[in-house]
């Protein structure tokens, strides 16, 4: 008791610090896009916002857009760090090649990655010029249009190049630990590699992959710089469009770019909540244990 | 104690002499410099968009060693985008707080917010000894900054003019013209999707050139009136798609993607607000020698950009002087090297000396650029600010794919 007392005043400062800076944020967003927006004479309490962003077909589809890369890039991302780990910690027990290597994308800012995936993937880009430079293809109109497309790759390679190794950086200790106390057990009592990985590992490094899945999706769902730059004209993503709306001259759209950043925090609120379930189910079993 | 009272009578004698006549002997040469150098030691927080290297160097070197030799006065730079600077302005104006920002560098649908909502000092501009002798209070970029009055709230600080980039020894002369290219060279044309500040003024200057500019001098902001009017040029926009890249269904975020694009050879042309952008690039080794500006259709889109000092502005005496030190013959014309910025100057030239024009002749020295006459002898004004984020809108419900 003394101890947690101790602690809550230590990290008193910070959190105070953070937990205000966000809340006075959520809050001026919340009644903004109620209508009440004081300084530029908005002062009518409305749901008026609110029903003009859901009644329009467009933002369904930003919402389809976002979901969709947010998704897809974190279960292949979060797919391929699992894997990736299980590989490192039973096949290259020196860390090498993690330390060396891996680690380096999780410090590269998304925007370099835009940049980088911009001139790897656009018609005349690296990519293309290597495919058609070995013979591969005739010509670079032969390439595929990938980017500023509805089907969100160029979205989805940059927040996979964060992911993948994010997700080698968060599991590759929780698996090696498994490793050490059950991989001669597993072998002992005669399975084979695949049917370790599936009934050991996964399920012991579910919770785990749950909420590292669940940080990642929450991050690419509501970040806008990436599909601002690389996304598709129309569907926007939905930060874009609160974006576009925050940043218009016209100041009386800030209630709009506020009501869809409420319908984001919404969701990230959900997810704080499945995140929260996962992990404290993980401390009741231990504690059960 | 005799001794005590001695040096105490000693230390009043001293305090009477040196209070009397002395301070009125010191004073006169006080109010003297007050006058000459009021600004001496103050500082000037110069707040504006910090994401070009050049623009930075010419105002941390070139200006603020200036207003330091001249008026004894700091000048601090603030890299800020413009939404943000306007946040922190109306951040400022509902808390009642002290203001931070001494001049701003601001235009068009900004200054319009800026202006309406009360958060600028003014008027000022006639207050200054060079806007009164080279600026021409008549011309109407002077006047009206995005159709939106200025009334004597902005300084004029540079001016810029859409231009177009290509390789081509005979570039399309018209939009006409531009079609036939594109149904011979299929895929070879796109341009940014607004609000991309070049994407956006295409739109603008394909709508003047479709169905003129003076009906949207005094057009209200209606959505119903402006699609109205602007739909022809938008029936235009869609008959490119097909010969556009990626047929038209998705364009680059921004002028930097479209420049790559063209520096690949996967479009025959870029564009840019920066009629020297394109020697810059040049010299960078981006584009090759041969890149040549030329002007798509009759006329091209120009605006200015200026200068504006907040209401709260806690030093409006030193924002003057370094305004004042901007509309300079010297600062406008070492402004306009391309090799410092490239950036248009704002002063008549008929209310200009011989020597001082030659000034400016001098720094004309872009590769593949069109001269300043050519530039402002075909320029469109800016359309009113109300109506570009309409305008953007029609564009995203009509052009892109859905």
């Amino acid at each position: 008791m003394k101890k947690t007392t101790k602690q809550m005043l230590y990290t008193m400062p910070a959190v105070i610090f953070i937990a205000g800076t966000i809340l006075v944020g959520a809050f001026i967003a919340v009644i903004q896009s109620f209508g009440y927006f004081p300084e530029i004479g908005l002062k009518n309490w409305t749901t008026e916002y609110y029903r003009s962003v859901f009644s329009q077909p467009l933002l369904f589809h930003s919402f389809v857009y976002s979901f969709k890369t947010a998704f897809l890039s974190s279960v292949v991302g979060v797919g391929f760090g699992v894997v990736s780990s299980y590989l490192l910690v039973t096949y290259n027990k020196e860390l090498n090649l993690y330390r060396r290597f891996l680690a380096l994308p999780v410090a590269v800012p998304h925007i370099i990655v835009v940049v980088i995936v911009f001139n790897l993937f656009i018609r005349t880009g690296f990519v293309s010029r290597l495919l058609v430079g070995s013979g591969l293809l005739e010509s670079f109109e032969q390439f595929p249009s990938l980017l500023f497309t509805d089907s969100g790759f160029g979205v989805i390679a940059v927040y996979f190049w964060k992911a993948f190794p994010y997700t080698i950086m968060v599991l590759y200790s929780v698996l090696r630990s498994i490793h050490h106390q059950y991989r001669p057990v597993s072998m002992n009592l005669g399975a084979r590699n695949y049917q370790y990985f599936i009934h050991v590992v996964l399920p012991m490094a579910k919770p785990m992959i749950l909420t590292t899945s669940i940080i990642l999706f929450a991050f690419s769902f509501s970040a806008y710089e990436v599909p601002f730059l690389l996304g598709a004209t129309v569907p926007k993503a939905l930060p874009v469009q609160a974006y576009i709306d925050y940043t218009s001259p016209i100041l009386e759209n800030r209630p709009y770019a506020m009501a869809i950043n409420v319908l984001m925090m919404v969701v990230a609120f959900v997810l704080i909540a499945v995140y929260d379930f996962v992990s404290s189910s993980v401390e009741r079993r231990r504690n059960h244990a | 104690m005799k001794r005590i009272s001695i040096s105490i009578l000693i230390v009043v004698a001293l305090f009477i002499v040196g209070c009397s006549p002395a301070p009125t002997v010191e004073e006169a040469p006080n109010v003297e410099m007050a006058v000459e150098k009021p600004l001496d030691g103050t500082e000037v927080y110069f707040y504006g968009w910090g994401g070009d290297q050049r623009i930075n160097t010419y105002i941390d070197d070139y200006l603020a060693k200036k207003l330091k030799d001249e008026h004894g006065v700091t000048l601090v730079r603030v890299g800020m985008n413009i939404d943000e600077i306007l946040t922190k302005l109306l951040s400022e104006k509902s808390l009642g707080a002290e203001g931070t920002i001494d001049v701003v560098w601001i235009n068009g649908e900004n200054f319009y917010t800026a202006k309406s909502n009360d958060l600028l000092h003014g008027p000022f501009l006639e207050e200054l000894p060079n806007a009164q002798k080279y600026l021409d209070f008549e011309a109407s970029e002077n006047n009206y900054d995005f159709g939106y009055a200025i009334e004597g709230y902005e300084a004029p600080y540079g001016k810029a003019q859409l231009v177009f980039t290509s390789y081509l020894d005979t570039p399309p002369a018209d939009l006409d013209g531009l079609k036939a290219y594109l149904t011979e060279n299929p895929g070879s044309f796109t341009y940014a999707a607004p609000p991309d500040f070049e994407g956006s003024a295409f739109i603008r200057n394909v709508i003047y050139e479709t169905v003129g500019f003076e009906q949207f001098i005094e057009m209200d902001a209606d959505y119903d009136t402006v699609k109205e009017a602007v739909m022809p040029a938008m029936e235009y926009l869609k008959s490119l798609k097909p010969y556009m890249w990626q047929e038209g269904k998705s364009y680059p975020a921004n002028r930097e993607q479209l420049d790559t694009l063209f520096a690949n050879g996967e479009v025959f042309l870029t564009m840019t607000y920066n009629p020297n952008h394109v020697s810059d690039r040049i010299k960078s080794g981006v584009f090759k020698e041969n890149a040549q500006n030329f002007l798509l259709g009759q006329k091209t889109i120009g605006n200015t950009h200026f200068l504006a000092i907040p209401q709260n502005a806690p030093n409006v005496e030193g924002a003057k002087a370094l305004i004042n030190e901007i509309l300079s013959v010297e600062s406008q014309s070492y402004k306009f090297n391309p090799d410092i910025w490239g950036d248009m100057p704002v002063l008549d030239n008929n209310k200009l000396t011989e020597e001082e024009l030659a000034l400016f002749k001098a720094a004309e020295t872009g590769t593949g650029t069109l001269s300043q006459k050519v530039l402002l002898e075909n320029r469109y004004p800016e359309m009113p600010a109300r109506l570009v984020p309409i305008i953007e809108q029609i564009w995203l419900e009509e052009i892109p794919e859905h």
